[in-house]
């Protein structure tokens, strides 16, 4: 019955939805169904397609080895490679998520500007909000899909990196102004107030 | 020490170059020498001037705040404990290259994964509703009424064209000679029992065009009673008037004519 309301649906179903279908609260729903997707996965290695069960939601999508037929089956020419300032970017936000987009620019010390929009174009981040600051600039952070696109079912997942350190513990001691030798200032590295 | 050859290495930004040249140097990130790095920065921006390559505005920033460090470092150092002008760098250069190394491991996901495909949301509209309930026998029924009305119509046509295509061609002058024929036989003769012999419309017309033309030729005349009322003077033709041939009919040469009247 699940797999049925998934295909209709096509897009990322919540638990909360589910729940209401199946009769559970949301997180009974969320764990009744990583459990169903393993099921799922498990018996359907002849199956084109693969049930995904994320933090929040639940989706299915076709298995990545046949991605090249699909594509030229449906005539898709979009998806592309991602560039290396766009995957820049996204790892930025991916670790340490909600993040602004100044806080990327300082990161990479470079305009993210362009990237950070191509990036939601894609639909693998979204605006999280915003930050209570002058400006009040736009937090991001990463989609389902992007979720998707990565193989990955929650951001735990994510390869770790070096020896562990956050990049968001290390950014809070610094502005640009302390790189150009400024020391009255204190660090103010903390997301969207520069 | 590898300097900028003939090709000119693209850098994602300063942070990039800074590392890919305390990387080429091997240098440690957390003791760096300024002074040589900040020369082949410095050599790596002329090249690019030289060679016309556009640098983001970052790495002339980046440029100023290198000699900041770099004199800052020449200077004694007033307060023993003062932080070390290099240490922002250090810091933003582990930070970038954290960043570079998350980004390189997540390439490989997004190259093996990104081609999953989804359906695309909205397909399944609420009002699009198609139908239900239908089953192929009505369709055929339908069908095979159709076609009898179909084949009903075109036996109506052929019956109705059936007589066109049959009917005679009238002759006028054929009933010109049968009338004169039957009025000198019968001495009196109505109208009305010169035009009942017609058997289709074709012959009553072509009776009716003879019965003109005898008229029209003075050979042929009308008895028509008196009126019994004035007001009937113009009434409708009546057809049981007698008509009786001329004192000339016959005479005429109607041979002529013929040809002229088998043509109406």
């Amino acid at each position: 019955m699940i797999e049925a309301v998934l295909f209709a649906a096509g897009h990322p179903l919540g638990y909360d939805r589910i729940g209401q279908l199946l009769g559970l609260s949301p997180r009974e729903a969320r764990d009744k169904m990583h459990q169903t997707a393993e099921k799922y996965n498990a018996q359907g290695a002849d199956k084109g397609i693969i049930m995904l069960a994320f933090d929040d939601c639940c989706q299915l999508c076709t298995k990545e080895e046949y991605s090249q037929f699909v594509k030229t089956a449906l005539g898709i020419r979009r998806g592309g490679n991602l560039s290396n300032s766009s995957i820049e970017t996204l790892a930025v936000i991916a670790y340490n998520q909600p993040v602004t987009r100044v806080y990327v620019d300082t990161v990479r010390g470079v305009d993210s500007s362009y990237a950070v929009n191509s990036l939601l174009e894609r639909g693998l981040i979204e605006p999280r909000g915003r930050v209570d600051a002058p400006g009040r600039p736009m937090l991001f952070g990463t989609t389902p899909d992007f979720l998707r696109c990565f193989g990955l079912t929650s951001l735990e997942e994510l390869p770790s990196v070096g020896d562990g350190i956050s990049l968001l513990s290390a950014l809070d001691n610094m502005t640009i102004d302390d790189i150009a030798g400024n020391d009255e200032e204190s660090g103010t590295g903390e997301s969207g107030q520069q | 020490m590898e300097q900028p050859t003939l090709h000119l290495e693209k850098y994602e930004g300063p942070l990039d170059l800074l590392l890919s040249l305390v990387e080429k140097n091997k240098m440690d990130i957390a003791d760096i020498e300024i002074s040589l790095i900040c020369d082949q920065y410095m050599e790596y921006i002329s090249t690019a001037e030289d060679m016309n390559v556009e640098l983001a505005c970052e790495f002339i920033l980046m440029a100023s705040e290198l000699m900041v460090i770099k004199s800052r470092m020449l200077l004694p150092r007033t307060e023993p404990d003062a932080e070390d002008p290099r240490a922002a760098l250090s810091e933003a250069l582990l930070i970038y290259k954290k960043a570079k190394e998350a980004a390189s491991l997540m390439l490989p996901l997004y190259t093996e994964y990104s081609g999953r495909a989804v359906k695309d949301e909205d397909e399944i509209k609420p009002d699009n509703e198609l139908p239900t309930g239908l089953d192929p026998e009505s369709l055929s029924r339908v069908l095979r009424y159709m076609l009898m009305r179909l084949d009903a119509q075109e036996k109506a046509e052929s019956s109705h064209l059936r007589p066109l295509v049959r009917a005679k061609v009238a002759s006028v002058t054929d009933n010109i000679v049968r009338i004169v024929g039957r009025i000198r036989r019968e001495k009196n003769v109505s109208l009305y029992s010169l035009l009942e012999d017609a058997q289709d419309r074709s012959s009553l017309i072509a009776s009716f065009l003879a019965l003109l033309e005898l008229i029209r030729e003075r050979q042929l005349l009308l008895d028509i009673p008196k009126a019994e009322n004035e007001d009937d003077e113009r009434g409708e033709i009546d057809f049981d008037v007698c008509v009786r041939l001329s004192d000339d009919a016959g005479k005429k040469d109607f041979t002529k004519k013929k040809s002229e009247l088998d043509r109406i």
